[in-house]
């Protein structure tokens, strides 16, 4: 037991674990563009939810389609729409936490304000809105839910910026006449990766199922087409009958969640075996 | 337990010209002096007790009802949604109510007749009709509350079919006349409207007060609302049940949750595979739910303003296929703008398009109409009935195969009702209108140019039928003229109909004496506990 | 007092804003509540007269300052959808005064379950010394941070409900009814809350005391001679629960406001139940005030954990 906790130490683990769980999920997720092992949309009344078996991994569900095929898929629509979402959140994030964070002053107050209002405004209101303007669909999708994320980050990274502004390393930057942007962005923003690191990592979690939460009001991703969000909803129905059909997308989520806070564990860990 | 289509359905129209009630508890009802002695009067007692139910049941006990919508009113002249009306169905009763064969037998009323112009409805009171606060059912509450419902009260009608309301009079304190501006055959069933005492829409308040077999105990938003035995109920013997709970449960997932725990004893509106779920720990029954499920094309947006493509759309629709895959088998397919249950105007027209998929008929006419590759078009969907959802994406995999791709768009059910319904800004639209017993309701609006007429159909034939039918005061004549313009619909293929799909209830194993209407309602007063 | 001044106007101005764009999202958003309320099938002229009762006939910019005038009055309106009996709308003040206390009560259960497991379980972390333990504390927290929020209702439904028979799914008994029933309903959805918020504090708890376990003042504790238990719970952890009170402090605003998915899956009438809804109906004062609601709760709540800083750790006031 000891020699398991040692070679967990040791290899640093946990960036592997989280690796092979992230990579075959992500690889299963590319496959499914070119390749399922069945079409995720033909329908088979003969196949209505079929247990899972050799010929189907995961089963089948109300319509006799291959659950496995359409997690693929899930998890190629879903990794995009996140990974997306997480971009665009965390990029507007860095930005004006930085900006505010660093110089603060009025522009501050008003972004901060700004931020918690979209902060307590319900996602699913503003989904609604975004939605109305420019039609439902994925795009759609990214754009309200990055909206709703960026928040969280600003607020993470405007304070890591105001902890750092007066460090040493930066009033020496500042003395020596380098550029505000190059402050910023080469001398401050490698010190919060760590922070930044894990509120990503809780983000791309979140994304998932926020995602999942608006394919369940009909906003997200479109039927047929699958995501897991959307099939763990429509599983729900079913949970008696054909549990495989809500724990495979259900399961698949926790997966991949779980790979990628290994993934930034051991990313954490090398860094500060590094220090 | 499955409700047979082959039911004495009653001649409503026959027994509106004559006048008099079907059934009803009373045995001095002579109304039918006219020479004609339907075949209703032959059937007498169909809303009293069943005499062989009675037997093993059982008086008192409480009863959860889960209810998917919450209520938009306790006004049952204001009360619109169709969830809300069939809870309010055990609260109120008209002159006249509807049964399960879906007749109209007398309730407040105990007789009336039609005067031959068509225009004076005369009404006679039943004694001792009893409001749920103990009051004698007057002819002056009788007139408060049809003047309010028209709207000769204050000018805003709450009910539109009784616009045509001119007045209503007090001719003795058992007899109100009404009289209206046109005659039409199908204004009686309006008659059903509930009847509440004078002035309590603006004074009476806290408690809604009607005449039915359940009186109001409570309303909670978003919880429920609780009703309870009303000890003066007219018809003798009705209901059994002490108290009923109505509950609000969130979702079709939710419920399917809640019955399993059992804190449900009864739930309408199942999926086909919900209901698989159940089978063990419940009665499951079914019946066709009355609601005609239809891919609705907009006729004035392309490509669907060529009448080929619309046909090539419905040959291409595989309805069995939709049949056996949402509702397990169970849904009456139909083709017509008419429900199979008034059997009177029902035209089975599934021959025309043939109910499985004619790929090869509608590529060919796809090919003529200009579309050799095929047609894409997006269906808006509203995401809150997962038997739509599921209907059209079955639709979308099957039709595939003669080139028509159907993009599915989920929009939630008030952007729906906006854009799709009143604003027609769609191409075509996949649910389902419910009907009410009038053959005029589904067919009125696809009129051209008429206000509800959402898929823009246009066909001056159409449009010459059903006005005749409408005028018709001959009810073979009328039978005729809703065919023909059922016919002339359907050849143009002005939408493509799916099915009827059914509506299958989860019931505890301890209930019995449940009746399903062919309209909308939720009818408690007959359901008892058995004495197991 | 300075402070408290300019925290009091900041809010004042976030709720404002808040409204604002709430009450700009009822203007984009299709969907018209009239419909809403009286379908398909009603008069035009009935429409038109909801219309004017309902008060939706004037342009918007009147329609925003009067309810804005009446929200500063203290009179929050009327809901558009329910009403309280035949002729009379609910107040929305009655309606969510209603929802709130189912809320506020799972909200309390949460916090006594995230309380009474995470920090012993965080405490215990942090001291032990066994590698492999600390493998499988961290795997199963991750685990437990990484399901989905609905998934995890599904599976308590599933197990204590269904298969344990623990308590009846939907069975949810009104606090009004029973106090006693409702909390034994309440603390199977405070599970599902709870599970990943544990994971999350006792993480947090543990990585808070082991960089405490480093600072000089702990090594000066062990030099005097003071036990190690009585340095882990006397000095260490009473530092180290800081950070974590500011992420408890975030925890509660996040329930107070509402669980919205939580509710929804085990049929709780709570207030994030009633906001989706009314969002669906659009039933306009509703949504405005539980949105101001939640934007109060939560800037409150950080107001209160920031006040609960300075007490705690006087340098920062001082700074």
């Amino acid at each position: 037991m000891k020699k398991v906790g040692a070679w967990f130490k040791k290899q640093n683990a946990y960036f592997l674990v989280g690796l092979v769980m992230t990579g075959l999920a992500v690889m299963l997720g590319i496959l499914s563009f070119f390749w399922t092992p069945y079409s995720t949309t033909a329908m088979s009344a003969a196949e209505r939810f079929h247990g899972p078996s050799l010929r189907h991994l995961f089963g089948t569900d109300n319509f006799g389609r291959d659950i496995f095929s359409r997690v693929m898929q899930g998890i190629g629509t879903t990794v995009i729409v996140s990974s997306l979402i997480v971009v665009i959140s965390a990029g507007a994030g860095i930005l004006i936490g930085a900006i505010t964070g660093y110089f603060g002053g009025i522009l501050d107050e008003i972004i901060m304000r700004i931020t918690d209002a979209v902060n307590a405004f319900p996602s699913i209101l503003l989904a609604l809105v975004v939605i109305s303007i420019l039609g439902s669909g994925k795009q759609n999708v990214i754009f309200s839910l990055g909206i709703v994320f960026a928040p969280s980050y600003v607020r993470i990274v405007r304070s890591e910026f105001i902890r750092l502004r007066d460090a040493d390393f930066v009033c020496r930057a500042r003395l020596m006449g380098v550029k505000k942007l190059r402050i910023l962005f080469i001398h401050i923003l490698p010190n919060i990766w760590s922070v930044f690191w894990v509120s990503v990592t809780i983000g791309f979690n979140n994304a998932i199922l926020a995602e999942s939460g608006m394919s369940y009001l009909g906003i997200g991703v479109q039927p047929p087409d699958a995501s897991l969000g959307k099939m763990l909803s429509d599983a729900q129905g079913y949970l008696g009958r054909a549990p495989w059909y809500a724990l495979a997308p259900g399961l698949t989520i926790v997966w991949i969640v779980l790979g990628f806070s290994l993934l930034s564990e051991g990313i954490r860990r090398k860094e500060a075996g590094k220090r | 337990m499955k409700k047979k289509f082959g039911i004495t359905l009653m001649a409503l129209l026959l027994v509106a010209a004559l006048g008099g009630c079907a059934g009803g508890k009373n045995p001095e009802d002579k109304s039918s002096e006219a020479s004609n002695t339907t075949a209703e009067s032959s059937a007498p007692g169909q809303q009293s007790v069943d005499p062989n139910a009675s037997k093993d049941a059982k008086y008192g006990g409480k009863v959860v009802v889960g209810v998917q919508q919450d209520i938009d009113s306790l006004d049952p002249h204001k009360a619109t949604a169709a969830g809300t009306k069939e809870i309010l169905f055990n609260i109120f009763e008209g002159l006249l109510k509807v049964n399960e064969n879906g007749s109209l037998i007398c309730a407040v009323a105990s007789d009336y007749s039609v005067s031959e112009d068509g225009l004076t409805y005369t009404f006679t009171l039943r004694d001792n009709v009893k409001f749920h606060n103990g009051n004698n059912v007057t002819a002056e509450d009788v007139k408060y509350s049809l003047e309010r419902a028209s709207g000769l009260l204050d000018g805003t009608p709450l009910i539109s079919s009784l616009k045509t309301l001119k007045s209503v009079d007090i001719v003795d304190e058992h007899t109100v006349q009404v009289t209206t501006e046109s005659a039409n055959l199908e204004l009686i069933y309006s008659f059903t409207t509930a009847i509440i005492p004078k002035g309590s829409g603006e004074a009476e308040g806290s408690n809604p007060i009607g005449t039915g077999p359940f009186s109001f105990v409570s309303y909670k938003p978003q919880e429920g609302l609780v009703v309870k035995k009303n000890p003066y109920y007219w018809q003798e013997g009705l209901p059994y049940l002490d108290e009923v709970n109505f509950k609000i449960v969130s979702g079709a997932d939710s419920a399917l949750l809640e019955l399993k725990g059992h804190s449900i004893d009864l739930y309408s509106y199942l999926t086909d595979s919900q209901a698989a779920e159940l089978a063990n720990d419940y009665q499951i029954l079914a019946a066709p739910s009355d609601a005609l499920q239809a891919l609705f094309l907009n006729n004035a947006e392309a490509p669907f303003t060529d009448v080929r493509v619309r046909q090539a759309v419905c040959y291409a629709m595989d309805r069995d296929l939709a049949n056996e895959f949402v509702t397990g088998g169970n849904s009456a397919i139909i083709s017509a703008p008419m429900l199979p249950t008034l059997k009177d105007y029902y035209e089975d027209l599934n021959g025309i398009y043939g109910t499985g998929a004619n790929v090869e008929k509608a590529k060919q006419l796809l090919t003529e109409a200009g579309y050799p590759n095929g047609i894409e078009f997006s269906v808006k969907v509203p995401s809150n009935y997962e038997a739509h959802v599921q209907t059209a994406e079955v639709l979308a995999d099957q039709m595939k195969a003669a080139n028509i791709n159907l993009k599915i768009e989920l929009v939630d059910w008030n952007t729906w009702l906006e854009d799709v319904y009143k604003g027609r800004k769609y191409v075509a639209t996949l649910c389902a209108i419910t009907s009410d017993m009038t053959p005029s309701y589904l067919m009125v609006r696809f009129q051209s140019g008429h206000g509800k007429n959402f898929i823009n159909f246009a066909s001056t034939a159409y449009d010459e039928a059903y006005q005749k039918a409408e005028k018709s005061m001959k009810l073979d004549e009328k039978a005729g003229f809703y065919k023909q313009a059922e016919k002339i619909f359907v050849e143009e293929a002005g939408t493509a109909f799916i099915q009827d799909p059914p509506i299958t209830i989860a019931l505890n194993k301890d209930l019995a004496g449940y009746k399903f209407y062919p309209i909308y309602v939720q009818d408690m007063s007959t359901v008892y506990f058995t004495n197991k | 007092m300075k402070y408290l001044v300019k925290k009091i106007v900041t809010l004042i101005m976030t709720l404002f804003l808040v409204s604002v764009l709430a009450f700009l999202a009822f203007q984009i958003i299709p969907g018209d509540v009239v419909t809403s309320i009286l379908g398909t099938e009603a008069t035009p002229e009935r429409e038109e007269a909801l219309r004017k009762e309902l008060g939706l006939d004037k342009p918007p910019v009147v329609r925003y300052f009067r309810w804005a005038g009446d929200v500063i009055r203290g009179d929050f309106g009327e809901s558009y959808r329910y009403s309280k009996n035949m002729n009379q709308m609910m107040p929305v003040k009655e309606l969510i005064g209603d929802k709130l206390p189912v809320t506020l009560l799972l909200a309390a259960l949460s916090m006594i379950l995230i309380a009474v497991i995470a920090i012993p379980l965080g405490v215990f972390w942090a001291r032990s010394k066994n590698r492999f333990l600390d493998v499988v504390l961290n795997m199963g927290t991750q685990t437990a941070m990484a399901v989905p929020s609905f998934f995890l209702g599904v599976l308590v439904t599933y197990l204590f409900g269904i298969l344990l028979k623990w308590f009846s799914p939907g069975g949810y008994v009104s606090y009004k009814e029973s106090f006693w029933g409702c909390v034994r309903y309440l603390v199977f959805p405070a599970i599902s809350v709870a599970i990943p918020k544990i994971a999350m504090t006792a993480r947090f708890l543990r990585n808070s005391m082991l960089t405490e376990s480093g600072s000089d003042y702990v090594r000066t504790a062990y030099s005097k001679g003071a036990s190690e238990r009585r340095v882990a719970y006397f000095h260490v952890l009473r530092n180290a629960m800081m950070p974590v009170v500011t992420f408890l402090g975030m925890i509660v605003a996040e329930i107070v406001a509402g669980s919205i998915v939580v509710e929804q899956v085990f049929s709780l009438p709570g207030i994030g139940k009633l906001l989706i809804s009314s969002i669906s109906t659009r039933d306009f004062p509703v949504v405005e005030i539980l949105i101001l609601y939640i934007t109060f709760v939560v800037i409150v709540v950080y107001f209160l954990v920031d006040v609960l800083y300075r007490v705690i750790d006087p340098r920062i006031s001082n700074k």
